[in-house]
């Protein structure tokens, strides 16, 4: 399972467009041995200015993120560029919602970037990968073969979707390697967003007290990024270019949203966190206490320790008189805890302090986040902690626009 | 009463679970989150006619010469029951009302309780059994029941390959089973480092377990029961609801290496109910499947996560979860083997759900007589339950409610049981010749012909007993049991180990020993003159003999004691014989035993008289030619053996059958003499009289002593002890010569 960038960049998979492959993948080698050798700012450089617009996307399982970036003044480029600039810019910014699931997250939006000698913001928008059809059918619409000679993918859409891209959008995908792009885009964002990135919660042990405090990722390494999209991914960063995928499961936010929508009858993640916060999973699980009458002093369980998920739920008189509220948060609890589990015993055997937790999983979900600050907290004894990003589900995007850097301007 | 909402009613036949327990003697009970299990020792009693050591001698011709009376040998048995909890007070009521011969021994007596349930049921068993509930720790319980059968039960644990042919690899006995680690699959999951009997931790646990599945699995579907959720997911296809890696990429996420077909998010396709599409219908099949599968493959990888933390290459599975669950088992193993690279070995138990149980009965044994310990230990194929066989996992009723009680009972062995120390690899030996699990043809042709003959050794059990009433539905009694078990095995050849002709056979002699038939095959009447001449010995010395090689040897102590073997006088001095005038016990017992075989040996007894008698059974003559004039006169040389087998001659006589003989002309058979007429027909072998000289009575003393009248000579100091191997045909007493390699 190990995938290191040292051992060389994967192999792109072949590409539609047979003129541009050679040259093309060389680019590709040279910027990424760039980015190996450690320079210290190696996203881009400063004195090629790219062409525009600028986007990075990642087509996830369940949801696709856009970053874009806008520059300040459009003024500087020329009539072509001015003129695709200022449609996106009508298009995008005229809203903070595009169709019934389409959102723009203003609140991530990050301003005053410098990008390769443009200043611009960085825009942050999502909506669910099953509408992907009806966003091909907009861009064709909207003829965004003519705004753009190509976009950066990333994640399993990238692949998925790229013949029809090609053949309906006239739009060619070039596909990146998603953590590649998760890890480049961690680290461009943690170093650029001027307010602070990395947070985590102090006194996690203490509900009345747990808050979150921000949190100076300047020398990160090593770290533990465990990606929670649908399906959890766990990777081991040593430095900028040395990162490995050391574990992952399927127990994700697919999970989280499939059972909560199979158990009650919701539609969105959203409503899922609504329900979940209004429920308690103690009507539903079984507690040590349940078993014990107490603590199990010999292995030092707590009585309040969930023994078994959903353990109540065994007995036909209780699954009668469950709440959903209380089903949807015995959901979250369960995979959020078995996350922290299965993340706490990666950092322990690949001797890492810091557990970063991204994803958008984490999206309008404290209650995950401060469960997981107190599993890290708890299991082990104060010796781990965990971290978490702002821009939680973007960073695929975010490194996948790096990668458009590096593809439109050789060094 | 805070529990009644847990009575249920049991409509099985609770007898038949509850195997002796009228004689119960001492208890403990694992109570879990959902299932109960209740461990109980019983003596049972078995049918055994035992000799006293010291007979009277002087008893007269006719009478007795040694005191045989049919006594009860009793044996004691562990057994494990185990059902679901809620049953718990309906199954106290049953054993309340059953203990009827050994209420005093139990009453006021000190049990041990263990699993969660012991804290929350603690009163109603004080109240219900009249004893003192004693708490032990659970874990520490798991880990003895799991040692103890590790040790003691052969085949307790296996490999599941679901390609593999067999899909069961058992492990045999291993005495060298530490370090491992055990994950114990409950409600929720424990995991424990185990490192030697007394040195374990609980390492970690995880809260989606066997509760979660089943809680989850009832919530999405209408089934209730755990057994009735696995039958779904064998029926279902966990695509419909999982979201693979090639519905995200539409093919492998080639460059970390995960296939297509690897799930990427469990459920992740019942996510996508978007507001503007309808919530699509999803089987209840496939829900449990994904549910099985999402909740297999996170035990697995955390159990592996956790191996390799610890550095230990064996996990063991313990709990109610698993059940012989072929899809679990194969989850599971794919999760361990995906992670580990095959470098962590993942195995399951045969009793998983009784490790608990076990422990806690052998903590109570243990405050109580420690000295059981040195005892071996045996699992009475006969009264247990075998893992379910995959074909049978689409249940019937009938399986559904055996699985709701399953049996595990195991014997205590009279000596304990060591591996040869003269093997040279103990780890790779493997007893059985033929392996019937992967070799379909030889399994089918076995378990037919063991299926045909049942008839046969149900019938010699019946002429056994000739005295006893209800032999013969005893005997039937066998034959269904036997058969219906030869039946099951066809199902799954792995339900019980290894498929192997010994286990075959082991099953057969332990299923009639249920029915209480102890020995229906061959028997052995060793003869001796009943006074002294030359160096022969005698019937006295003997008897002393015997009991002294039977002090050293257990297999002669056991035919002994179960009368296999007997030791009796011919009545007569002579190193001859002469069979119109021997002891009328004897006689007797030649009568009664329906002696098929008789075996004359020494040249006084198989050549100087009776070397032309003919018999009504088959008849062995053996000697050692130690007369140089005699054996000139037969055509052969000094010391030449003589080796002459006759059929019986109540029949027709065709033709007599002369093994190969070194003294070729002493085997030319006996005339044809007519025989008288008799309807008894051949049978096997099942009893058969030895009429030897049993020598020396010191080799060398004697060896060339005087009066040899039959001009002895000498033995070479080697101890002509006249070796029982001639009945080895009888195969009940194989002892071979150490220098026989």
């Amino acid at each position: 399972m190990d995938h290191t960038l040292s051992n060389g960049h994967p192999e792109d998979p072949p590409s539609s467009n047979g003129l541009e492959d050679s040259s093309q993948s060389e680019r590709e080698d040279c910027n990424l041995n760039k980015i190996r050798n450690g320079s210290p700012d190696s996203f881009c450089d400063p004195h090629v200015r790219p062409s525009m617009p600028l986007f990075g996307m990642d087509i996830g399982g369940t949801l696709t993120k856009l970053v874009y970036f806008e520059p300040d003044n459009i003024d500087d480029f020329d009539l072509a560029e001015q003129q695709t600039l200022r449609t996106i810019h009508r298009y995008l910014m005229g809203s903070t919602a595009y169709g019934t699931t389409g959102i723009r997250d203003v609140h991530l939006e990050m301003t005053n970037q410098n990008i390769c000698g443009r200043e611009g913001k960085i825009h942050f928008i999502r909506f669910p990968t099953s509408q992907m059809p009806a966003f091909i059918d907009l861009a064709k619409y909207r003829k965004f073969s003519g705004l753009a000679s190509g976009i950066c993918a990333t994640g399993g859409g990238a692949y998925m979707f790229e013949e029809v891209f090609e053949s309906e959008v006239h739009l060619q995908l070039h596909k990146y390697d998603e953590l590649d792009s998760l890890v480049k885009g961690i680290h461009y964002i943690d170093r650029y967003n001027l307010n602070s990135e990395c947070y985590y919660f102090c006194n996690p042990l203490d509900p009345n007290n747990c808050e979150k405090m921000p949190f100076d990722f300047q020398n990160p390494y090593p770290y533990l990024v465990v990606n929670i999209g649908s399906g959890v991914s766990i990777l081991s960063v040593h430095s900028k270019s040395q990162y490995s995928r050391v574990s992952g499961t399927s127990l994700g936010g697919g999970t989280f949203l499939g059972l909560c929508c199979l158990l009650t009858g919701c539609d969105s993640f959203e409503e899922a966190i609504e329900l979940a916060s209004k429920g308690d999973s103690e009507n539903i699980d079984k507690l040590v206490k349940d078993i014990y009458g107490g603590d199990y002093n010999k292995f030092g369980l707590k009585g309040d320790t969930v023994a078994s998920s959903f353990g109540q739920m065994m007995s036909k008189e209780k699954r009668k008189s469950a709440k959903k509220e209380d089903l949807a948060r015995a959901t979250l609890v369960t995979i959020t805890n078995n996350i922290g589990s299965i993340a706490r015993m990666c950092a322990k055997t690949e001797k890492i302090e810091r557990v970063v937790f991204v994803g958008n999983f984490l999206r309008v979900n404290t209650i995950s986040m401060k469960l997981l600050a107190f599993a890290m907290e708890y299991w082990s004894n104060g010796s781990l902690k965990a971290l978490f990003l702002e821009h939680e589900g973007y960073f695929g995007a975010m490194g996948c626009l790096l990668e458009y850097l590096h593809l439109n301007n050789p060094a | 009463m805070a529990h009644k909402s847990y009575a249920r009613s049991i409509d099985l036949p609770t007898e038949q679970v509850f195997h002796n327990i009228t004689n119960a003697r001492r208890f403990a009970i694992d109570i879990g989150g959902s299932l109960a299990k209740v461990a109980y020792s019983s003596v049972v009693k078995r049918k055994s006619t035992m000799v006293f050591d010291e007979p009277d001698v002087e008893g007269v011709c006719g009478s007795p010469i040694y005191n045989v009376s049919e006594m009860d040998q009793e044996v004691v048995r562990l057994h494990f029951v185990k059902f679901e909890t809620k049953y718990i007070e309906s199954c106290l009521d049953f054993i309340k009302a059953n203990l009827i011969k050994s209420k005093d021994v139990v009453h006021d007596k000190v049990i041990k309780v263990t699993g969660g349930g012991a804290y929350k049921y603690t009163d109603l068993i004080q109240s219900k059994l009249g004893v003192t509930v004693d708490k032990v720790d659970e874990i520490a319980c798991l880990i003895e029941g799991c040692n103890f059968l590790l040790k003691h039960i052969p085949d307790e644990a296996f490999c599941y390959m679901r390609h593999g042919n067999p899909e069961y690899k058992f492990q045999g006995v291993d005495s060298d089973i530490f370090p491992y680690l055990l994950v114990n699959i409950g409600s929720g999951v424990s995991l424990c480092k185990v490192e030697s009997e007394s040195k374990f931790e609980r390492i970690g646990g995880s809260s989606m377990g066997g509760g979660t599945f089943w809680g989850l699995g009832s919530l999405l579907t209408s089934a209730k029961e755990f057994d009735e959720l696995l039958d779904l997911a064998e029926k279902g296809d966990h695509k419909p609801l999982d979201m693979l890696v090639k519905d995200i990429y539409g093919g492998n996420y080639g460059d970390i290496g995960l296939g297509g077909d690897v799930i990427a998010s469990s459920f992740g396709k019942a996510a996508r109910c978007a507001r503007d599409t309808s919530i699509p219908d999803f089987n209840k099949e496939d829900i449990v499947r994904s549910l099985l599968l999402c909740i297999s493959n996170d035990i697995g990888q955390i159990a592996y996560l956790q191996a390799r933390l610890h550095g230990v290459k064996k996990i063991y599975f313990g709990g109610f979860f698993i059940r012989g669950h072929p899809f679990t088992m194969h989850t599971m193993t794919f999760s361990i083997n995906y992670w580990s690279k095959g470098d962590v070995q993942p195995l399951f138990l045969r009793h998983e759900g009784y490790l608990c149980a076990i422990g806690a009965f052998l903590k109570g044994m243990k405050d109580g007589d420690a000295e059981q310990f040195s005892y071996s230990w045996g699992e009475n194929l006969a009264g247990s339950s075998g893992l379910t066989s995959p074909k049978q996992a689409a249940a019937s009723f009938d399986q559904h409610m055996k699985n709701n009680f399953s049996l595990l009972e195991i014997n205590r062995l009279e000596r304990a049981l060591l591996p040869c120390p003269l093997l040279k690899d103990i780890m790779g030996y493997f007893p059985d010749t033929v392996d019937l699990t992967q070799d379909a043809d030889a399994r089918d042709y076995w378990l037919d012909c063991f299926f045909k003959n049942a008839v046969k050794t149900r019938d010699l059990a019946i002429n056994s007993q000739p005295m006893s009433a209800d032999a013969s539905v005893r005997a039937n009694n066998f034959l269904e049991k036997y058969r219906s078990r030869l039946k099951s095995l066809e199902q799954n050849p792995c339900a019980f180990g290894h498929l192997t002709v010994r286990n075959l056979l082991d099953t057969s002699a332990s299923i009639l020993e249920e029915c209480l038939f102890t020995d229906i095959f061959s028997q052995v009447i060793l003869c001796a003159n009943s006074a002294p001449s030359l160096n022969d010995v005698v019937f006295v010395e003997l008897q002393l003999l015997a009991k002294h090689a039977s002090d050293v040897c257990p297999i002669l102590q056991k035919a002994l004691a179960e009368r296999r073997l007997m030791v009796m006088e011919s009545g007569q001095r002579s190193p001859c014989l002469d069979l119109r005038l021997i002891d009328g016990h004897l006689v007797r017992t030649m009568t009664e035993q329906e002696a098929d075989l008789i075996v004359i040996e020494g040249m006084g007894r198989a050549i100087h008289t009776n070397m032309e008698a003919a018999f009504l059974c088959d008849v062995l003559k053996v000697a050692v030619i130690k007369n140089k004039w005699l054996a000139n006169r037969f055509g052969g040389d000094m010391f030449a053996v003589m080796f002459r087998f006759e059929q019986s001659q109540h029949a027709p006589l065709s033709e007599a059958v002369a093994p190969p003989s070194a003294l070729s002309s002493a085997s030319s058979s006996s005339s044809q003499s007519s025989s008288p007429s008799s309807s008894r027909s051949t049978s096997p072998v099942s009893s058969l009289a030895y009429l030897g000289s049993a020598a020396a009575k010191s080799s060398t003393a004697q060896a060339n002593g005087p009066g040899g009248g039959e001009g002895v000579v000498d033995r070479q100091g080697s101890c002509d002890i006249d070796e029982l191997s001639p009945t080895a045909s009888s195969a009940n007493i194989p002892i071979t010569p150490r220098g026989s390699r």
